[in-house]
């Protein structure tokens, strides 16, 4: 006799196929899509889901809340642009090198400013990414000032470079499942516990030898690194970078909304924000926009404000309490 | 179990299913629809504002006088607050609304990224107020501008302030001091650059070059540099509420000089609006204040006047701002020359009646003529015949001093 | 540099640096009572400007008793936002409480920017537009000092409200309410004061201050949607200097910050100055993060020692 608390065999195939039919229907998205409008939605999606999931990394996971990540953003941008405006590199590389350089920032804002907690490390960051700011409008003979930098637009696989919008629809997809992918890594890996202990009791963690500044700039490095590489795909989606677009504090704040808004410290949580709000804003601004200004960053705001008093946890932990299966992600 | 599957499918289709909500117009045969980009929304709503309606008020009279080859004009128009919605948004007018001719965009960085759009998908693009030097020099095909460009602009604010106004303050080309003021943004760094170029180029003796901010509370410590300088001479480019901060700080601190700043900025009305008579002398380079009437035929001077009477019953009697001057330009010399040539809005039509335009200046828009740069040219796109013109205010009103042959009155100098 | 120079330099920003501290005096008590970091003050700046705008142009007061008249309509403005917005807070985790402000300050910049638009909006008093001269001083081989007039009565008006506040929280019964709470709010809490209370109070009179200087600066500046978040940096790093939650420390640290705000500005030029503070910001954050005057609970600022 079967226990009857067994599960029937079919449901619990059905439980570990979800996911994959999940993400296999991601794929094959871009190709139903053939409005290009609808398919620069989904690419704004995955950027800015894969960028807060980036965020996530360290605001969720490690507790560090940074306002200050547009600066890694706008580092990854810069870097991968100028080195393909000056020396022809190609931005797969200089994606790299971008990222690279902005977890060495990272690095070193992490050393000097992780002792400080909550309220002081976001102000901190805050200063921090308006200096990248004013750095990016300054520095005019670099990155050309606020008048920004053009990218070529000729296509070409190694110039990273397309003329239609699918290829750039299935590399951000790939960005966007990999940061998920990524996240899930972490919080199921001995640093993502270490990481929750630090969060939850920090004076435990480190009591319990659990090396709190360590695991934390390995957190910070990760995230600046992604954060980064979405710059780059941004600089080479849109071929055209300047302050106001790749440096702002806004960016950090949009993030900041995307990740609690769909669930802060989940793998999902950010991608789930970005598919919430990314359509809102850009169905508002195609139906409203020119009569009703603002309008959908009040919407933003609002929901912001809402999600945080009433469902702290974001909208994707309400869904997993709804939907038992999504517990496993 | 199966009820959480279910739900999972919904939600999985549901997320899917808003990328397919929202209709799609389709274009009808008896109207053109021109799409429009401008900031409507955001930090440089201001302008863009009234930018747009400039082009409204160029798409009402147009209208009005029976349309384009019998054909009215219907604007499909979206809003781009930031350089990324500036993309989106264009996207979205070329396969949602199947739109192959833009007019924008105020701002030369919405511009930068909304032309890579429309340029890979092969529309006409008219920008008609950025004067970003990048607008023209990417070798586009498909993107032109209607008005001048930040060199332009630039070079004549310098030769004016040498050529007429040294003379009179008994100062020459080698012993002027000039100083170069600049807020850090897009106008402000493009501008400036042709300030500095130009200055290099006839060897002018600049004293001081100082770039702020334009979101600065204070101004005073750059203001005690200029004073320090002793400029005869200062060029400003500069948006309207900092150089209404400058123009106070300056009075506050007693820094005594000639200021020679921008439509953007000294030209605006609000600017008379803040200092009254002290707005007297000043000057602002860029768009033409006045619809000058010396040049125009009797058709061009009627619709001038039309232009400005449209405005003021929109406006509570304002008189149009300089912004809206342009806008409207831009959009007329696609409705009286580029359309009516091209016969249809196909991109390449359009492109070829666009290039074949040589009408001489005043006998366009705003005593512009039409000239547009070929594409091989380093500045393919450009209007080689789009004037800037100097503004000066005297008592109370902006006066177009410059250049001589389009002036309604003559510089004065305001000690 | 001459003494001429150097002297109207630092009177310039003494003139700023007084703005800044009536500015951030309300920022560094909410936070010393309240243990929050009001990421939307600067937008309470910004509503006070427009209302005071508002007066100005309709009624045609003058726009520094316009800002007095609109006293108590700032303060209901801070009692609702506080009970809509701050309280709900006071129990959730920092986060919370930091996007909550975040996201207050993109809803009131918005709605702003809906109603009355991009526009930027300034006034210029009747009275008073031309400079007062003060010197020459030939035995200090000082020249003529210029000062605006308009800055000098909101130097003037914003010095002496902050004095009369810092007398009313040392003095005044309720002064010392506010600062026990401040202190020690389980003790408070033991004596009888009802924390809500003194929360809500202080939310007010802080929303109040940073109004204050809002009218005050109306003459001066322009204002438009974004105004208070081009401010709100810079009263943070003031409070951050002056310490959390020592109004005294604001009132000081106001003034140095205007003054080395003006001299960088000559000295590395207006574009630069910017960088500075902020790297004066962080540095501080991390080599004295109570600031000149800061409270002196360690465990407020959980100031770790160590990287391991």
């Amino acid at each position: 006799m079967r226990p009857s608390i067994e599960q029937p065999r079919s449901s619990r195939t059905g439980l570990k196929v979800i996911p994959w039919i999940a993400v296999l229907s991601l794929f094959v998205l871009p190709l139903l899509i053939k409005n290009e409008f609808y398919l620069d939605a989904l690419i704004l999606i995955f950027l800015w889901g894969a960028f807060a999931g980036g965020w996530n990394i360290l605001a969720g996971y490690a507790g560090m809340i940074s306002l200050g990540h547009n600066a890694f953003f706008g580092i990854g941008a810069y870097t991968s642009t100028l080195l393909l405006l000056h020396f022809g590199l190609s931005p797969w590389i200089g994606m790299l090198v971008g990222g690279l350089f902005a977890s060495s920032i990272g690095l070193i804002l992490g050393v000097i400013c992780f002792r400080l907690r909550s309220h002081y490390f976001a102000l901190a960051t805050l200063a921090f990414g308006e200096v990248g700011y004013i750095i990016a409008v300054n520095l005019r003979s670099l990155t050309g000032g606020s008048e920004g930098l053009a990218l070529p637009i000729q296509p070409s696989l190694t110039l990273f470079s397309f003329a239609g919008k699918l290829p750039y629809a299935y590399i951000g997809l790939f960005f966007f499942l990999a940061v998920i992918a990524i996240s899930y890594t972490i919080e199921h890996s001995r640093l993502g516990y270490y990481l929750t202990a630090f969060r939850e009791n920090e004076n435990a963690a480190r009591a319990l030898g659990v090396r709190t500044g360590k695991v934390r700039l390995i957190a910070m490095v990760i995230s600046s690194f992604l954060s980064a590489v979405m710059g780059t795909f941004y600089a080479q989606y849109v071929v055209f970078i300047d302050p106001s677009s790749v440096m702002r504090i806004q960016i950090s704040i949009q993030v900041a909304l995307f990740a609690i808004v769909g669930g802060i410290g989940t793998a999902l949580g950010p991608a789930i924000g970005a598919m919430i709000f990314v359509p809102i804003a850009m169905l508002l601004r195609a139906k409203m926009g020119t009569s009703l200004p603002g309008l959908h960053m009040i919407i933003y705001g609002v929901i912001l404000v809402l999600v945080l008093l009433y469902m702290p946890q974001g909208i994707g932990s309400k869904l997993k309490e709804k939907i038992p299966l999504l517990r496993r992600i | 179990m199966k009820k959480g599957l279910i739900s999972t499918w919904v939600m999985v289709f549901l997320v899917c299913g808003l990328f397919f909500t929202g209709k799609v117009v389709y274009g009808q045969d008896n109207v053109w629809r021109v799409g429009t980009i401008h900031p409507l929304t955001g930090p440089l709503a201001k302008n863009g504002i009234k930018n747009f309606d400039g082009v409204k008020i160029a798409t009402d009279m147009i209208n009005n006088q029976g349309g384009v080859l019998g054909k009215k004009v219907v604007l499909v128009s979206a809003d781009a607050p930031d350089p990324q919605a500036a993309a989106s948004e264009a996207n979205r007018l070329i396969t949602n609304e199947k739109i192959t001719a833009i007019i924008g965009t105020q701002a030369s960085t919405l511009s930068m990224a909304a032309t890579v759009v429309a340029e890979k998908a092969k529309v006409f693009y008219l920008e008609n107020e950025g004067i970003s030097g990048g607008i023209t020099s990417r070798g586009f095909k498909y993107t032109f501008r209607t008005t001048f460009d930040s060199d332009m602009m630039a070079y004549q604010m310098i030769d004016f302030a040498v050529d007429v106004i040294a003379p009179k303050i008994n100062k020459n080309a080698k012993s002027l001091r000039l100083a170069i003021v600049q807020e850090d943004g897009g106008f402000g760094t493009s501008t400036g650059k042709g300030l500095t170029d130009r200055a290099k180029a006839r060897n002018l003796n600049v004293v001081a070059t100082e770039i702020y901010s334009a979101k600065s509370v204070d101004l005073s410590g750059l203001v005690m540099k200029l004073k320090q300088a002793k400029p005869d001479i200062v060029l400003a480019a500069q948006y309207i509420n900092d150089s209404i901060l400058f123009h106070r700080q300056a009075k506050e601190l007693k820094l005594n000089t000639i200021v020679i700043g921008t439509t953007a900025g000294q030209g605006n009305p609000d600017f008379v609006q803040a200092f009254g008579k002290d707005a007297d002398g000043v000057m602002a380079g860029g768009i033409p204040s006045e619809i000058s009437v010396k040049r125009l035929t009797a058709q061009q001077k009627k619709d001038a006047d039309e232009f400005v009477k449209r405005y003021k019953e929109s406006h509570h009697g304002e008189y149009p701002n300089p912004t809206s001057f342009v806008g409207f330009a831009g959009a007329w010399i696609l409705y009286k020359f580029i359309l009516p040539k091209a016969g249809s809005l196909d991109p390449d039509k359009l492109r070829e009646a666009a290039l074949s335009l040589d009408i001489p200046r005043g006998k366009g828009v705003l005593n512009w003529g039409i000239k547009f740069a070929k594409p091989e040219e380093k500045n393919g796109g450009q209007n080689l015949y789009a004037s800037a013109g100097l503004n000066q205010w005297q008592n109370g009103e902006l006066k177009l001093i410059y250049p001589k042959e389009i002036a309604s009155a003559d510089f004065k100098l305001v000690k | 540099m001459d003494s001429t120079l150097f002297t109207q330099l630092l009177i310039s920003g003494i003139l700023l640096g007084g703005i800044y501290a009536l500015a951030s005096i309300g920022l560094t008590l909410i936070f010393g009572v309240m243990k929050i970091v009001n990421f939307a003050h600067g937008e309470f700046f910004m509503i006070a400007m427009y209302l005071t705008y508002w007066v100005v142009h309709y009624f045609h007061i003058d726009p520094y008793l316009s800002t007095l008249i609109l006293v108590p309509v700032v303060f209901l403005i801070g009692i609702v936002s506080y009970y809509l917005f701050i309280r709900p807070t006071l129990a959730s985790s920092v986060l919370a409480q930091i996007f909550i402000t975040v996201g207050l300050s993109t809803i009131i910049q918005n709605l702003v920017l809906l109603f009355w638009s991009a526009d930027f909006r300034s006034i210029s008093l009747s009275y008073a537009t031309d400079s007062l001269v003060l010197g020459p001083f030939p035995a200090l081989h000082i020249e003529e000092i210029m000062v605006s007039p308009a800055r000098l009565i909101a130097f003037v008006l914003a010095l002496l409200l902050s004095i009369a506040f810092y007398l009313f929280l040392k003095l005044s019964y309720t002064g010392k309410i506010i600062r026990a709470t401040a202190q020690d709010r389980s003790a408070a809490l033991l004596m009888g004061i009802n924390p809500d209370s003194i929360y809500r109070l202080t939310f007010a009179i802080g929303i109040v201050l940073v109004g204050l200087a809002g009218g005050l600066v109306l003459p001066v500046y322009t204002v438009h949607p974004f105004v208070g978040f081009d401010f709100v940096l810079i009263m943070f790093v003031v409070v951050v200097l002056g310490g959390m939650g020592s109004v005294v420390g604001a009132m000081i640290s106001g003034l140095i910050i205007g003054v080395v705000e003006v001299f960088s500005s000559y000295w590395i030029g207006q574009e630069n100055k910017q960088v500075i503070y902020f790297l004066v910001f962080i540095a501080i954050l991390v080599v004295r993060p109570s600031g000149l005057f800061g409270l002196k609970e360690e465990e407020e600022l959980e100031h770790i020692e160590t990287i391991d």
